[in-house]
């Protein structure tokens, strides 16, 4: 049972700030992924939760009191770091006992969890060795028995899948969202993989710079993202952002002389623009190839064409802007191929020009 | 060819070795002998070895006394090193302000010859009442700075999360000196004993000056003592300095394979 | 680090080790330290030298020998004292007759080390 409230959360190391000032209301139970590139921060903002990493200023509650100057150890969180950080020289039942061993928890309880926690991570038949004889994806069930054993108030996660090959972390993300599930526990998880972000999380904070971009649930983020770099970052391949500019009527000028009539609500949105100059996004998969040519409001020759499978990723030029379409399989076969697409006004994105800021 | 110059390498260093362990060879058979050893042409081996001289040795002087002694001096010194050495390497690897000034100080302090501070150390100990006691023989040899940076490159090349997860894990950072960082650091440890136990173990002029009675002398004072009853250089005296020599090869023996890692990490990674 | 592991590692077995030997050297040394020298005095022709003096001599700090005491062989020419404190002892013998024979140094592995001397010390035949 614990809510984490951050507001107004800062941190420079010296003259140089690292994160601007992040409120963030983390509920009960509540899963939360921080995402953003290499260098935004998360990690600080993860360490200042744990207590690790001095507050330059702002404040961080769990339950309402505030634990700004409260030591880590007396802030019932428990973390896991991106190498494991497990003690090389003690056995895994040592590791995760550790802890408990600190906190006055009498054996039989403390063997109790070990057990337990061992039970839940299938690890039951590794309690006897050392970390350096464990693989990598063993170590990582370590570092969370170690983080379950304690029972604490907050889970925090720094991106514990990044040192695992690529199919050993989707099966750990898989038992991650599992694990989640019989231990519901207030959670921050950091990570940079936006997959990660979306299939994990009940909300994603997506941070740039030291500052949140975008709060919201994986499907807000991801279908009405608050900036060009929230909608940039969130979404692989990447959602096409042309320059192009506003004509009055909802309607968008694009580059190569594109003209594209927005209607309904998305029209009526556009005339609350500072500027006519925009940013005019749509996610490859919105590019929907068209019946109908005469009809299409794209028109271009595919310059490579990437097959997936299950879909094929085509690149094309629109007036002198390089744009990605997914298209279903073997529509599209070698470069040169004639294109032509249309769009759901609804499946469309404007963003202001000079804030990046969605209209 | 690769085996050739493999063997060539080895026998290079093999007689290398040899050539380094001839004086300690010589001195081991003097003192099995009585031979003098100036005698020309000299012998190579020992004619009818026996080892009475080390049981002269024994009774000439009190050699269990100073032995135990040395022992203790230097168990006293060893644990000191260990502790102060490694709760100083640890402090140095966290930011403090003036800690590049401390650090400063400790590097100049390393060019002061220990003569240049036999006075004032004397000044001290003579205040602190330890002028001829265990612990003022020791009180020197407590902690080298040499051996501080030994423990602070140890501590560094330890991932920082584990200072971190055992913070979150409820320790203070006594304790995660002594249950984290130093079961990691052995090979600094290691060079931390050997070093220790070798300068406490030689050391002569400090012993010299802090101890006024016969029975607080170390090993290196009984040596200068035992020069004086024996002018001559005969097997006995020979057999008191393998007897002096002794503990120390056989602690460097124990301690060296850690010793050799502790000298040579942090010049290569892992 | 677990007790089994400290238990086998170099730095208690080696200290273990010359400890237990010391232990074992010092009970051996204080079962054998009675100071009893023990021995024969014969005359050149091999006959036991009745009556011959015996002379302890021990060696102090400056390498020089001193008398400690003196005794007298029986019939069958053994001589025996209880009292030897040194490491390192001379014995002299003196015929009956008063001639002396050839001295003996013994070195000990430990102080007042009972010794019985396998070779019997030989002093000159009498005249008669
Ligand atoms: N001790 C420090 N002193 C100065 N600057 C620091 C320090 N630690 C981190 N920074 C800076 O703070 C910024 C944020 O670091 P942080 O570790 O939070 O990034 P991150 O988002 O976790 O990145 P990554 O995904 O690479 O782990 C970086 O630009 C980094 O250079
Ligand atoms: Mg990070």
């Amino acid at each position: 049972m614990a809510r984490l409230t951050l507001s107004a959360l800062r941190k420079s190391y010296g003259a140089h700030a690292v994160v601007h000032g992040v409120d963030l209301d983390v509920a009960d139970r509540e899963f939360i992924v921080l995402v953003g590139p290499s260098g935004c921060g998360k990690s600080t903002i993860l360490r200042m939760i744990a207590g690790l990493e001095e507050i330059t200023s702002g404040s961080i509650a769990i339950d309402g009191r505030v634990v700004n100057e409260v030591d880590p150890k007396d802030r019932d969180i428990a973390m896991v770091f991106q190498d494991y950080a497990l003690y090389p020289h003690m056995t895994v039942e040592q590791n995760m006992a550790f802890s408990l061993r600190y906190r006055g928890f009498a054996k039989a309880e403390i063997r109790q969890r070990v057990a337990a926690a061992a039970r839940m991570l299938d690890i039951e038949t590794l309690v006897a060795r050392l970390p350096r004889q464990l693989s990598g994806g063993q170590r990582q069930r370590v570092a969370m028995g170690r983080a379950i054993v304690r029972d604490p108030k907050v889970f925090l996660f720094d991106e514990p899948l990044s040192n695992l090959d690529a199919k050993l972390r989707v099966a750990m993300r898989t038992e991650i969202k599992a694990l989640r599930q019989r231990v519901p526990v207030t959670t921050v998880y950091v990570t940079h993989d936006q997959v990660e972000a979306m299939t994990l999380a009940d909300r994603i904070v997506v941070l740039d710079k030291g500052t949140a971009q975008q709060i919201g649930t994986p499907e807000e983020v991801y279908e009405t993202p608050a900036s060009t770099f929230v909608a940039a970052f969130m979404g692989a391949p990447p959602m096409n952002l042309l320059p192009a500019s506003l004509s009055g009527e909802g309607a968008v000028e694009l580059p190569g002389g594109t003209r594209l009539q927005l209607s309904g609500a998305s029209s009526s949105r556009l005339d609350r623009a500072p500027s006519r100059e925009i940013w005019f996004g749509v996610r490859p998969e919105h590019l929907v190839p068209a019946r109908d040519t005469s009809k299409a409001e794209i028109v271009a020759k595919a310059r490579v064409v990437e097959p997936l499978g299950s879909d094929t990723m085509v690149q094309f030029d629109l007036g002198g802007v390089a744009l990605i379409a997914r298209m279903p399989p073997k529509s599209v076969r070698a470069p040169g191929d004639p294109l032509a697409f249309t769009m759901d006004p609804h499946d469309v994105h404007v963003f202001d020009r000079a804030s990046g800021r969605r209209i | 060819m690769r085996r050739r110059s493999h063997i060539l390498r080895h026998l290079v260093m093999a007689l290398v070795c040899a050539l380094m362990l001839i004086p300690f060879y010589w001195v081991a058979k003097t003192a099995v002998t009585n031979e003098n050893i100036y005698a020309y042409p000299p012998r190579i081996l020992p004619l009818k070895p026996h080892l009475y001289n080390f049981v002269d040795v024994w009774y000439l002087i009190p050699f269990a006394r100073y032995f135990a002694n040395s022992v203790i001096v230097s168990l006293i010194a060893v644990a000191g090193n260990i502790v102060f050495n490694a709760a100083a390497g640890y402090a140095l690897t966290k930011n403090f302000a003036g800690k590049r000034i401390v650090v400063l100080l400790f590097l100049s302090c390393m060019l002061i010859p220990f003569q240049a501070t036999i006075i004032p150390a004397y000044l001290v100990s003579a205040r602190l009442g330890v002028l001829n006691s265990y612990l003022g023989l020791a009180l020197p040899l407590l902690s080298t700075i040499v051996c501080i940076f030994v423990f602070k490159a140890a501590f560094e090349a330890i991932p920082a999360s584990l200072q971190q997860a055992a913070r979150i894990d409820g320790l203070g950072e006594l304790r995660i000196l002594f249950r984290i960082m130093l079961p990691l650091a052995k090979p600094a440890i290691a060079t931390n004993i050997i070093l220790s136990f070798i300068w406490s173990w030689n050391a002569f002029l400090w012993p010299l000056i802090i101890t006024r009675d016969v029975t607080m002398q170390t090993l290196p004072l009984g040596l200068a003592r035992f020069l004086a009853y024996v002018e001559d250089t005969t097997g006995a005296l020979y057999a008191f300095v393998c007897m002096v020599l002794l503990p120390g090869i056989i602690v460097f023996l124990m301690a060296q394979k850690e010793f050799i890692r502790g000298l040579t990490s942090g010049a290569t990674k892992g | 680090m677990s007790t089994r592991a400290i238990l086998t590692s170099r730095f208690f077995v080696v200290p273990a080790i010359a400890i237990a030997t010391l232990i074992a050297w010092n009970l051996y040394v204080a079962a054998h330290a009675h100071g009893e020298v023990s021995g024969k005095v014969v005359r050149a022709d091999g006959a036991p030298a009745r009556g011959a003096t015996v002379i302890l001599y021990e060696r102090n700090l400056t390498s020089h020998f001193l008398e400690k005491t003196r005794t007298t062989t029986d019939a069958a020419g053994e001589f025996r004292f209880k009292d030897n404190r040194s490491h390192q002892i001379r014995l002299d013998t003196i015929g009956p007759d008063g001639r002396q024979g050839q001295p003996r140094i013994l070195r000990l592995w430990f102080a007042a080390q009972d010794v019985d001397l396998r070779r019997p010390l030989v002093v000159s035949p009498s005249k008669n």
